[in-house]
């Protein structure tokens, strides 16, 4: 870093402080350093410097402690739990015993079996049904539930316009019962402007939701975590003549190579088409109140 | 969350949000940064954390700061104004006010000098700040050298100022 002829800057003091310095390179500074009682001053100068900053960041404290989230962290194990001290050749004999016990069960018929398939069934099918349900009901209060289980006109022409499911296949997102139907004017009023042009609703994604006609889906993230779905089907009120060239070109912009913030910019335009809008993720109580608001004017 | 990423989160949570509050002086954002921050070594889990993570929530500081500028320089304002003492015990009212000008003398370094100090007061060696702030590493002494220097006068300054008005 520094020669003996060279003059030593106040950067080097400083590494040289705070031990940042190679050994024989703090050696030579050292005896420099002692050689020169200008050095000495500055060295002097430099750490009363040091410390007064320490300490003034130091006074910078976080009042009160952070308080920490219980499913996030959990404190590592100090001893090895009792599965961890058993011998790693005698697991891998019980694992291949256990595997040959259960590869016979699976393939013998079995009563018992069926009936406890039966057991499980039931009830996993029911998680499903309520997770889905769980994403539709954030952000709304309990008319704007009960407005999404009844069918309007909207959802009904949406509901007739939704490609028929292949029969092997799961439903494609499109045909789910979305909660409430929205213009952009609604969308702008509780949302304190226009979702497209809230400054910090951060684009994310675009995904198309059946073929025909396609609901384009885009994402917006908020900085505070909501995130905005946004259901678009941007020919079905846009009066356009040419319907199978918009609706191809609406795919494309979806699907298409082109980077992320310009696709976006591109469906930015299509402004006309029905909304709808349900919320996902953790949405914090200001924006609940705000949508709550809004979903009941 | 991964054992490995749990125990990112124990070692250096705490860490982070105190570079954060001190950079942004406001712990709610200091917090939801730091969440962010953690969110993102989530989605990428990375080889070398601390500079990692300590260099992503300093880039979301940043972005934070330049999507809203304008609405930034009112905050700061109101939290000039907000961030009078109340009148107490003297220790506590002496001890807000020297906050207040460490932070008003913090917010008066560039980024550069800012962040290089916050990361050394977090215990990060010259290797790790030149690598967390994409500096050569010959470059971290005469950063600290400068940030220390300007940091104590501004800190003075802020100082006599309030002498000033109060006499």
């Amino acid at each position: 870093m520094s020669h003996p002829e060279e003059p030593l800057d106040d950067g080097i003091l400083h590494a040289y402080l705070d031990g940042a310095l190679p050994a024989d390179e703090a050696q030579r500074i050292e005896a420099r350093i002692s050689a020169s009682s200008a050095l000495q001053a500055r060295l002097e100068r430099a750490r009363g410097q040091q410390r007064e900053a320490d300490a003034l960041l130091a006074l910078v404290e976080l009042d009160a402690p952070l308080a920490r989230p219980d499913s996030a962290v959990r404190p590592p194990r100090a001893t090895p739990t009792w599965w961890q001290n058993l011998d790693p050749i005698a697991l891998r004999w019980a694992a291949g015993f256990m595997l040959m016990v259960g590869g016979v069960w699976v393939l013998t018929p079995s009563p018992s079996r069926e009936a406890m398939r039966a057991l499980t069934e039931g009830p996993r099918m029911a998680m499903e049904e309520r997770a889905d349900s769980d994403v539709v009901r954030l952000g709304q209060d309990s008319s704007a539930v009960a407005l999404a289980s009844e069918p309007t006109a909207d959802a009904a022409a949406t509901a007739r316009k939704a490609p028929p499911a292949a029969p092997a296949s799961p439903p494609p997102p499109a045909a789910r019962q979305l909660p409430r139907r929205i213009d952009l004017a609604e969308a702008a009023t509780f949302l304190g402007g226009s979702v497209r042009t809230l400054p910090d609703a951060q684009f994310e994604r675009a995904d198309l939701l059946g073929d025909d006609p396609p609901l384009v889906q885009l994402t917006y993230r908020l900085p505070d975590g909501t995130v905005i779905l946004l259901t678009e089907e941007p020919l079905a009120s846009a009066g356009r003549a040419d319907n199978a060239v918009a609706e191809a070109r609406t795919r494309a912009r979806a699907n298409d190579a082109t980077p992320r913030a310009e696709r976006s910019a591109a469906q930015l335009r299509w402004s006309e088409g029905a909304l709808q809008l349900e919320l996902d993720g953790p949405v914090p109580a200001e924006t609940l109140r705000r949508l709550r608001e809004g979903v009941q004017k | 969350m991964t054992p490995h990423l749990a125990a990112l989160f124990e070692q250096y949570h705490a860490s982070l949000v105190r570079m954060l509050y001190r950079r942004t002086g406001d712990r709610d954002r200091a917090e939801d940064l730091a969440q962010e921050t953690f969110a993102r070594a989530v989605a990428a889990p990375p080889d070398n954390p601390r500079p990692w993570l300590f260099a992503v929530a300093l880039n979301l500081v940043r972005e934070d700061g330049r999507k809203a500028v304008r609405q930034q320089r009112r905050l700061q304002l109101l939290k000039a104004e907000m961030d009078v003492p109340v009148p107490g015990p003297d220790d506590d009212f002496d001890r807000a006010e020297a906050k207040a000008r460490v932070q008003a003398a913090l917010a008066q370094l560039n980024d550069r000098d800012r962040e290089a100090l916050l990361l050394k007061a977090e215990g990060f060696s010259y290797p790790e700040i030149a690598e967390t702030l994409g500096l050569s590493l010959g470059a971290i002494g005469t950063t600290l050298s400068r940030a220390r220097q300007r940091l104590v006068e501004a800190y003075h300054q802020h100082e006599q100022g309030g002498r000033d008005v109060a006499s």
